[in-house]
């Protein structure tokens, strides 16, 4: 028997590359592969960020209209984010030049776009075909980003880091040789390694720029997360830029380094928690020369209310303490996620077999589910399991720190009702 | 050619002596004081060998194949040879493996976030020049070569390589780009080979740069390891090439690539008939101009492939999606992570959403028993069988039902062997590979279809014994939300009647009930698609299997025509009575209800090309009226919305149906589409066709219940005026 115990198969640096690239605001990102390639990214891509409609011209009369169910469109199809070339097997044979050739075509005349990205599917990279020439002559330099090989297995990070290296070469360095530097106020930070495939990246993003804010430090760019051109035009302005991932991030803050002179660090870990939240901050205000004293303030605070709710489940049931969990994420979210709750709830980790709080993709809590464990899934990386977010939620920074003892305490207490 | 660092390519047929041209012009642009770097880029890897005193260096592939990129550093790889001069290898698979121009595609990409060539004054590329797929372009690509040399000898088909290499440099650089130095022409001796070669220069439009003539020097050269600009001996050998360090040093000039037609080549080298320049650029540019105007991507329109409709899907997630319904078997996906992944939420996604909405475990939505070899960099240059069979070994050893292979396009274009693969399989445990090959083998219902019927061809057993009384369902496919709650409203119908399921090929069986597909008398269809006919009419063929005429039922009408005649089938009509009776019963009961809601209302509906009898028939039955149909007919086929087109007026859209006119003129309700945003109806209600359809008597009800609400509950909610909102902030 199969024992249905297989792992789920997670993203690899092909959706990497992809959300990445659609972390970019008002940018088009051209699959160049087969349908079967898109379907995934078009489909997840439009729930991950509220952007505008898509509007393409149809009929005659070349009206705009929102992309919808019934746009036949052959490189839209239905769905407005990631369009794709449509590959088939003889354009492995005979090259893709000019399927790409048709569909920037296409975008060129009919899309308003500040960026262009077009990306090779794994197929589609075997060939080598020099699609930046393709681009080059049909939309001219500036704001067309080639990603030839978006990798083959590689990690989600990779993919991310490579089309971010991408975006600023080729790019990037094109903006920044036109750009007047902005007269500046206060100290500046660009963000590297947030990706729009997180589980509440609008959450996220909003608190670090809060948290930076109270450190009287302004977010200048979050690089491929919800980022303009415009922002991406004023990177080399920041006065430090912020690596939350080092996976993701590394490579383009050396880039930037080397390029603008940007000094960076490398975060120790996702300000998961009020104590990684409080270090990261004070490792970045010390660099930047500025006080971190109110974000502290605001963290003792919350650390107080959260006390209250905690000690209440805890006079009950003497839990959180010893509640076994398990953390299933990328590197840096179980290294975060496991210090937090060992660290400040006195949790155990185990495995998720055995583990009473279980965090991770809907997945994972699903294929538990199926094995009748009694556990709480709190879900903490996508796919999720269905839930429409309204209000942008975090498990970062101070609110993400409560946000999450939140669940914890309420996964704790429906589990409190089966004992 | 002047300016900064100079990047030469040096292109020729395979075994021509380009390795040693090039090494040896290397040694003398170093010599000359020049910082140079040799690549060699091909699979042979032996093209730096004189330079690096005949040893051979380990390739960018080989080591990129051992450590991992992150921790990959140029210096490992980077020999530095005689005078100084920066030496790498590409490298790339064994013959018959794996895909050399990939291999140089990724060796590139190494050296390029390395910065190599910005250490270096003079950088040549070694290419073998006889491979014409894109990696192998790479060099000629215009951020790399600035100058091409040919190395030919006077042998025909050593100039046609030539040729060929003049035409990959055209089709880059257009009629206008000016990248080819000339000729290196390197004599082998043979009697006219001069003249062939002069010929060819001079139609071609090019110099010969270089005339190395047939000398004992490179014999000796190789001998010692080492290159003939490094020996004292043969000065003359050593003049030809230090006089073409020389000219490359003061610029050499550059020419268009004016590449010949076979047939003109084959005049001009073979039968001394030279065409003159004019003549040859008139009968290029002509042939050009009778080729037609490039399209703006530089492509010419006959060098488009015949128009071909986009491929929906891959055949590749059709199969593997199809094959984990075979419920105590391993599916493994040859293919890259990323392939796998959209799989496994393409089945995953409806076992998240019923267990979220409805609280339904789905176990094969939830957890598929699917996995998949993770073909990476390396198997994608050096071939994954390898990676393949140790993944199936692994699978085989846990005996499960069987093992199915499904492949990706991916190892499709690298030609990976899938053979002996199958041979792998055990009594316990059958292996399958379908070779889908991604989208190669065609969409996500060839896939499907290619799934079924290997299944079948390997699994099947022709000897098994009967089950009189039973059926199998046969293309149930995909991971639909209602798969289940079809299957069992059907089995609990049949059931009743006392007819059985033996198989469900393949909503969900395991390994043996696959086998024992023959045991029952009748196959049903699922559901009446050209791909479930094509596949009833394989098993026919193949198996003599025996179809009941009509598929799954949808709707009332269907559902009692539908017992009734599978009961004279099985010579228990008598028994569809009392099922049709109770289930009447129940449907009038339910209509009667509906009905002081829903009767007089108006609905029009676009929809795709697919039969909607079990839902006009149900609304008609409450007392509704459809008054306009358009069918967005994809496929161009025949329309199919009814049996009975007199009931409404039917139209096909296209994009320009004015739809909110029709809408106004018709004065309709209710206004249905595939999807809800499709249509704005002012003053109507709107609400989507259900994506699935439930079998079996009630399949419209649940829909007109929803209708009955939507009208009842008329206030549609300030919401909907905020879209004006999001235009503004949104924009």
């Amino acid at each position: 028997m199969t024992g249905r115990c297989l792992k789920s198969i997670t993203p690899d640096s092909l959706t990497g590359v992809i959300f990445a690239l659609e972390g970019m605001r008002n940018t088009v990102v051209l699959l160049n592969g087969p349908m079967g390639c898109r379907f995934y990214h078009s489909t997840t891509s439009r729930f991950l960020l509220t952007r505008p409609l898509l509007k393409l011209p149809v009929g005659e009369s070349g009206e705009k209209v929102p992309v919808d169910y019934n746009c036949l469109n052959s490189w839209f199809f239905r769905q407005e984010r990631v369009p794709c070339t449509c590959l088939d097997g003889f354009d492995y044979v005979y090259g893709t030049k000019e399927k790409v050739g048709e569909a920037l075509t296409f975008i060129r005349n009919s899309v308003d776009f500040d960026l262009l990205a077009v990306v090779n599917s794994p197929g589609a990279s075997l060939i080598g075909d020099d699609l930046r020439e393709t681009a080059g002559k049909i939309l001219g330099p500036g704001r067309t980003v080639i990603v030839e090989t978006a990798g083959f297995s590689e990690t989600f990070a990779f993919g991310w880091s490579r089309a971010a290296m991408a975006l600023l070469e080729q790019v990037g360095t094109e903006l920044w040789r036109k750009r007047q530097p902005e007269k500046r106020t206060g100290k500046r930070v660009n963000l590297l390694g947030l990706s729009i495939w997180q589980r509440y990246f609008e959450g996220d993003l909003a608190e670090l720029r809060r948290l930076f804010a109270l450190c009287g430090v302004q977010v200048n760019a979050a690089l491929c997360a919800d980022c303009s051109a415009d922002e991406l035009a004023r990177m080399p302005e920041a006065d430090l830029n912020v690596v939350l991932d080092p996976e993701a991030g590394t490579a383009a803050a050396r880039f930037l380094e080397d390029r603008c002179g940007t000094p960076y660090v490398v975060c120790g870990g996702l300000p998961i928690g009020f104590s990684a939240t409080e270090r990261m901050f004070e490792e970045i205000c010390a660099a930047l020369g500025v006080s971190c004293l109110a974000l502290k303030e605001e963290s003792e605070r919350a650390r107080a209310r959260a006390w209250y709710r905690i000690d209440q489940v805890f006079a009950t049931s003497g839990k959180p303490r010893g509640v076994t969990f398990c953390v299933e994420g990328s590197a840096v979210q179980e290294q975060a996620y496991t210090a937090f709750l060992t660290d400040y709830l006195g949790m155990e980790p185990a495995e998720p077999e055995q583990a009473e709080l279980v965090f991770g993709d809907a997945n994972l809590i699903a294929g538990l589910m199926l094995k009748n464990r009694r556990f709480c899934g709190i879900e903490i990386s996508l796919p999720g399991m269905g839930y429409i977010d309204l209000v942008p939620k975090t498990h970062l920074g101070i609110r993400g720190a409560l946000f999450l003892i939140e669940q914890v305490l309420n996964g704790l207490m429906s589990r409190l009702q089966d004992e | 050619m002047s300016g900064a660092r100079k990047e030469i390519a040096v292109y020729g047929k395979g075994g021509i002596g380009k390795s040693t041209v090039c090494a040896n012009l290397a040694a003398a642009l170093a010599a000359a004081g020049q910082r140079v770097l040799q690549i060699g880029c091909d699979p042979k890897h032996d093209s730096t060998r004189l330079l690096m005193g005949g040893r051979i260096l380990p390739t960018v592939l080989d080591y990129l194949r051992q450590v991992p990129e992150d921790r990959a550093r140029l210096e490992d790889v980077l020999g530095t040879g005689t005078l100084g001069i920066g030496c790498i290898e590409a490298g790339g698979p064994k013959p018959g493996v794996g895909c050399a121009g990939r291999g140089i595609i990724t060796a590139f990409e190494f050296l390029e976030r390395g910065h190599v060539k910005e250490r270096y004054d003079t950088v040549l590329y070694d290419v073998l020049g006889d491979v014409v797929c894109g990696g192998f372009a790479v060099p000629i690509r215009r951020e790399y070569a600035k100058a091409i040399f040919l190395v030919t000898s006077g042998e025909f088909m050593a100039i046609y390589a030539a040729n060929n290499i003049l035409r990959g440099i055209r089709n880059f650089d257009g009629e206008n780009g000016r990248r080819v130095a000339g000729i290196v022409f390197n004599a082998r001796g043979l009697p006219g080979e001069e003249e062939r070669v002069s010929r060819f220069a001079r139609a071609a439009g090019i110099p010969i740069c270089a005339r190395i003539p047939k000398s004992e020097a490179f014999a000796a050269a190789e001998a010692r390891g080492c290159t003939v600009m490094e020996m004292e001996e043969y000065p003359s050998v050593r003049r030809i090439f230090a006089e073409l360090a020389e000219r490359i040093a003061d610029g050499l000039p550059l020419y268009a690539a004016g590449p010949m037609e076979d047939g003109e080549l084959e005049a001009c080298v073979l039968e001394g008939r030279l065409p003159d320049r004019t003549e040859t650029e008139k009968s290029v540019k002509t042939a050009e101009t009778a080729r037609g105007p490039e399209t703006a991507a530089g492509i010419r329109e006959e060098d488009r492939p015949a128009a071909r409709p986009p491929l929906f899907g891959c055949a590749f997630t059709g199969a593997a999606t199809t094959a984990v319904h075979l419920t105590d078997a391993r599916v493994i996906a040859h293919s890259p992570r990323a392939c796998a992944f959209y799989t496994w939420q393409n089945i995953s996604s409806p076992g998240r959403r019923n267990l979220f909405h409805r609280g339904i475990l789905m176990p094969s939505a939830l957890s598929p028993n699917f996995s998949c070899t993770e073909i990476g960099q390396t198997e994608a240059v050096f071939g994954g069988e390898e990676k393949l069979r140790g993944t199936v070994e692994e699978a085989v050893a846990e005996r499960p039902g069987a093992v199915v292979v499904v492949t990706s396009c991916v190892s499709g274009i690298i030609g990976d062997s899938t053979g002996g693969i199958e041979e792998l399989s055990t009594p316990e445990t059958p292996v399958v590979v379908l070779k889908a090959d991604g989208d190669i083998s065609g969409d996500y219902m060839s896939g499907i279809e290619l799934c079924l019927r290997g299944l079948a061809e390997k699994l099947v057993d022709r000897e098994t014994a009967m089950r009189p009384m039973s059926v199998n369902l046969i293309g149930e496919t995909g991971v639909a939300n209602d798969l289940d709650v079809n299957f069992e409203i059907i089995r609990d119908l049949l059931g009743r009647m006392g007819i059985g399921v033996n198989c469900r090929f393949l909503g969900g069986a395991t390994v043996d009930e696959v086998r024992g597909l023959l045991a029952a008398p009748l196959n049903v269809l699922a559901s009446d698609g050209e791909d479930n006919r094509r596949l009833q009419t394989w098993l026919e063929q193949t198996f003599g299997c025996r179809f009941f005429d009509r598929p799954l039922p949808v709707g009332f009408r269907e559902t009692k025509r539908f017992l009734e005649e599978i009961g004279d089938r099985f010579g228990c009509r008598e028994k569809a009575g009392p099922v049709i009776r109770d289930e009447k019963k129940r449907y009038e009961a339910e209509i009667a209800e509906l009905r002081p809601l829903l009767a007089g209302k108006k609905i029009l509906m676009t929809t795709i090309n697919a039969g909607m009898d079990w839902l006009m028939d149900a609304a008609e039955d409450a007392g509704m009226e459809f008054v306009w149909v358009g069918v967005l007919n994809y496929l161009g086929t025949e329309l199919c919305v009814t049996e009975r087109p007199d009931r409404c007026p039917i139209e096909e859209l296209d994009g320009n149906t004015p739809l909110e006119k029709k809408i106004a003129e018709r004065k309709a309700d209710i206004v249905l589409s595939n999807y809800t945003s499709s249509v704005t109806a002012e003053g109507a209600v709107t609400d989507a066709i259900p994506m699935g359809r439930q079998v079996g008597f009630r399949s419209g009800i649940p829909v007109l219940r929803r209708w009955a609400r939507l009208l009842e509950k008329r206030r549609e909610g300030e919401w909907v005026r905020d879209r004006a909102l999001f235009e503004k902030y949104y924009a």
